[in-house]
């Protein structure tokens, strides 16, 4: 008697064991399959937003390459320069006495090496220092300039005072 | 039930269980391998059809005999009742198909 209930025993722990992993197996795919239907749409959504960004950023990329590429062909040279003197303080006639010509030359070979430059390598102030209060002398003439005014772009422009330091004549 | 009657109606819920079957567990490994769910489940049901009928009819051959029989030794009945069971089978694969198309649907709708 006891060795029968011994074995009703066993056999009602392996139905235990065979149901309860049955229902474990059945449990486990019924869930997996019902959240996959359940976040499946929000999933797909996700999927969708992703493809698009990822088009999205892709079609940037190329705009952002072929703009650094313009932007590396369009790259700003100094191709002359232009020299306005100014004269303060003096008359007509000291003016005329004066050698533009030769001051205008004096200060564009002070600057002959930035010819060809990109422009976002010269420094304006550094640019400015070349002349400023520099003193020229010519024919036993001094000459002291002074830089008014700069722009730089593809031409730079030197608005420069002259002074006359002293006139020898 | 009579037998005609059970056959047609094994046919269309195995035709039906196999779309959504395959469609279902497609669209966990979809998950698992981080795929569209919804999209590989609707394509998955859509090729899937054709097989689902076939394993319906329980194998293609069997019908093909049975056509063969019903148009060269006259059996018109025998011959019906086959076109009748593919009918069935097709008819089943689609609802199956389009019961995805609806899960996809209720989807869109509770999704948004």
């Amino acid at each position: 008697m006891r060795a029968k209930n011994d074995k009703y025993k066993k056999g009602t722990g392996y139905k235990f064991i065979i149901c309860f992993i049955t229902g474990l197996l059945w449990g486990v795919m019924i869930g997996s399959l019902g959240i996959s239907v359940l976040v499946g749409y929000r999933m797909d959504a996700f999927h969708e937003k992703i493809a698009y960004l990822e088009h999205n950023i892709a079609d940037k990329d190329e705009k952002l390459s072929k703009l650094e590429k313009s932007i590396n062909n369009a790259n700003i040279v100094l191709k002359d320069i232009y020299v306005i003197l100014e004269f303060t303080d003096l008359s007509e006639e000291q003016i005329n006495r004066i050698d533009n010509i030769k001051i205008e030359k004096a200060i564009k070979e002070k600057y002959i090496s930035s010819f060809g430059k990109e422009i976002k390598s010269l420094d304006a102030d550094i640019l400015v220092q070349v002349i400023d209060k520099r003193i020229l002398r010519f024919n036993g003439t001094e000459y002291q300039l002074t830089v008014n005014k700069l722009v730089l772009s593809d031409v730079l422009k030197l608005w420069v005072g002259v002074f006359p330091l002293e006139l020898v004549s | 039930m009579s037998s005609f009657y059970s056959i047609i109606l094994q046919n269309f819920l195995i035709a039906f269980g196999v779309v959504i079957g395959a469609s279902l567990f497609s669209g966990l490994g979809a998950i698992i391998t981080y795929n569209p769910p919804f999209k590989v489940m609707t394509e998955v049901a859509g090729s899937i059809k054709i097989w689902a009928i076939a394993a319906s009819l329980g194998g293609t051959f069997s019908s093909f005999a049975m056509i063969e029989k019903g148009l060269f030794e006259g059996e018109i009945k025998t011959l019906v009742k086959q076109a009748f069971y593919i009918l069935i089978s097709l008819t089943g694969a689609n609802v199956g198909y389009e019961f995805i198309r609806l899960l996809q649907r209720c989807g869109a709708i509770w999704g948004e």
